[in-house]
């Protein structure tokens, strides 16, 4: 008995596993394919369509987008961790209902929330705010209630002994957080900030409010291509962005050490 | 001008409508060993917090070293903290959390890596310098906590029933440690715990609380030997507590009446006139006369039929069963008591200097 369903467990993994990583394998070998044909015959392959990335279309709204991510990841986890403060570490008069505030954000529609951008930022006489620094505040809001929601777990579970321990043993409130309350909440912090980047890498349906022609984020500039052709040089982007998120995630991981926190901590 | 490091003077805690603390009067001088003992909820540890400064008294003054503490926080009292889950920095290695302190003190690094060697060794920790709390067993979890709150040197040493995480052994042993560490070092240890034995191996001086009042204070000895009240008797060590009347017309003056079991009892004192309810013997006190073994004429004699053998190891508590139902418990050497069985007939004894009367 323990032996099925054992059994059913490995084969109930597995299929997940190739539910998750089959597509991405598709599309690694479409990348890889001479023609718009996805062939997986390895020694058919070529690598010129990652050659064709090196071009002024696709580095433009790469470099846009990295940067946009950056921003909004470095704002968000700024902002998150002062909120997060107030709210779940002071935890000031209201803190519930200003957390349910911070995180509201969530529950609208992103096309909703595009929408109700351009028509604030048009409305209020803000034209030149269209483009690149609507689409940072826009991220922002976008991004802000997953970094809140990480950086106040972490405070939360935020032993307050320590703190206690800390004053006892002379540290003011100041030093208090410095040594003490950020030190243990980096973990946290890292992972909202992830979050945020990762998020904002990837926007599209805020981001096509926003965007202006010539400067334009990657995914749109995918989706702009898609209307026209669709040959490899899109898998190869695809395949592109993918590992470099994967290497944002990994420096990410290694500067704030929070994969204890995201996979629930063997260690 | 008081000798004493730290003073309450009608300290007083109120949450609402319930008075946590009742206007408490405690001096302790320099170097002792207090232990504030009581079940939870009896106050002990909001006294702890107020004295720290983590909680404000509702009135009463606290005052250290003769200075009063009203609106001083904690970071700036130099008291030191032990806590009952270590609250160690998960974060720090052992030395960095030794030397957290000294480091809030501003302290050079070279002077720091001295003190933390020293309060390391004191609680014989060399060698774990560099291992991270979580790598470190519950008892050395608990040395790196004393090192780390006596480094600054502290004059006052606050601890939270500290031992109340380890296992039996490891707690008697780190008993004894901890009272070595106070008097080498010549802190004034204030100890929070519910566990009698522990306050009465370690303190100086005990300080029992009930529904946060002093119940009684005095050396583990005194409270043992004349608790003031039933309360106390109960609480501290085991006790046979019953119900008496000093016998009326007696020409002794110094008998007593168990209630409601027609046994009289001789005391060592004249009982006349008295304001006496109770009376409280302890269960090593009732002795066994073994009628092959006649030792003298004894004044008292309780005549009972063994109910109940309970074995303790190196002693057997005895329950003694009176004709009358009241169940007498007397601790009796297990060499001594091997072949009693239970429903057997024995009389019991008692010395009259060993009959504690305590009033209403």
């Amino acid at each position: 008995m323990n032996q099925i369903v054992s059994g059913l467990f490995w084969v109930s993994l597995t299929l997940i596993l190739a539910f998750i990583t089959l597509p991405l394998v598709v599309v690694v070998a479409a990348s890889l394919s001479p023609t718009s044909v996805v062939t997986l015959v390895p020694w058919d392959w070529t690598v010129k369509w990652y050659g064709d990335l090196m071009a002024q279309r696709w580095i433009d709204p790469f470099m846009l987008s990295a940067q946009l991510a950056l921003i909004v990841s470095v704002a968000s986890g700024i902002l998150g961790l002062l909120g997060a403060y107030v709210v779940a570490y002071e935890k000031c008069p209201g803190h519930a209902a200003i957390m349910s505030f911070l995180l509201s954000p969530l529950a609208v529609p992103q096309i909703v929330k595009g929408v109700a951008i351009v028509l604030f930022l048009s409305s209020a006489g803000l034209y030149h705010w269209l483009g690149t620094p609507g689409l940072i505040a826009a991220h922002i809001i976008l991004t802000l209630p997953f970094a809140v929601r990480m950086i106040a777990t972490a405070m939360f579970n935020f032993d307050k002994n320590l703190d206690r321990a800390g004053q006892s043993l002379g540290a003011s409130k100041v030093q208090r957080v410095r040594y003490l309350l950020l030190p243990i909440i980096k973990p946290g912090l890292f992972s909202g900030m992830t979050f945020a980047f990762i998020i904002s890498f990837n926007n599209i349906p805020l981001s096509v409010f926003l965007v202006r022609p010539g400067e334009t984020t990657l995914p749109i500039t995918v989706i702009n291509y898609l209307e026209y052709s669709l040959d490899p040089v899109l898998a190869a982007v695809n395949v592109a962005s993918l590992i470099f998120v994967l290497g944002v995630i990994f420096i990410f991981e290694k500067v704030g050490g929070f994969s204890a926190q995201i996979h629930g901590g063997s260690k | 001008m008081s000798t004493s490091d730290i003073e309450l003077i009608g300290l007083s805690k109120q949450y609402g409508s319930s008075q946590v603390v009742k206007d408490i009067d405690l001096a302790i001088p320099h170097g002792e060993f207090v232990s504030i003992l009581g079940p939870s909820g009896c106050g002990k540890t909001t006294t702890l917090n107020m004295i720290a400064g983590f909680i404000a008294p509702t009135s009463g003054q606290i005052r250290i070293k003769g200075k009063d503490q009203t609106g001083v926080p904690p970071e700036r009292r130099q008291i030191g903290l032990v806590f009952q889950n270590y609250a160690l920095f998960p974060h720090m290695t052992v030395a960095e959390n030794v030397g957290f302190g000294l480091k809030m003190q501003r302290k050079s690094r070279a002077e720091i890596e001295v003190q933390v060697k020293k309060a390391l060794q004191s609680v014989h920790l060399e060698g774990l310098q560099d291992r991270y709390p979580k790598e470190l067993s519950g008892g050395q979890q608990q040395r790196t906590a004393l090192a780390r709150a006596i480094a600054p040197r502290p004059s006052l040493l606050l601890l939270d029933e500290p031992l109340s995480n380890l296992d039996l052994k490891l707690r008697e042993a780190m008993r004894i440690e901890l009272k070595e560490v106070q008097q080498d070092l010549g802190i004034t240890f204030v100890y929070v715990t519910h566990d009698q034995e522990e306050a009465m191996a370690m303190s100086d001086r005990v300080v029992v609380m009930h529904n946060g009042v002093i119940a009684q204070m005095g050396s583990p000895g005194e409270i043992y030997r004349s608790p003031k009240s039933t309360y106390v008797a109960d609480f501290i060590g085991k006790s046979n507590i019953f119900g008496v009347a000093p016998l009326s017309g007696d020409v002794s003056r110094c008998r007593i009446e168990i209630l409601d079991t027609g046994l009289v009892l001789t005391v060592a004192e004249p009982v006349e006139h008295r304001d006496i309810a109770f009376c409280c013997i302890r269960p090593e006190a009732l002795r066994w006369s073994d009628t092959n073994q006649f030792d003298g004429p004894s004044t008292n004699i309780l005549p009972v039929t063994i109910a109940k053998i309970v074995n303790l190891g190196a002693y057997l508590e005895v329950w003694g069963r009176h004709a009358s139902g009241t169940i007498f418990k007397a601790l009796i050497s297990a060499t001594r008591a091997s072949r009693l069985r239970v429903n057997e007939q024995i009389e019991l004894t008692v010395d009259p200097r060993a009959i504690h009367l305590l009033a209403a």
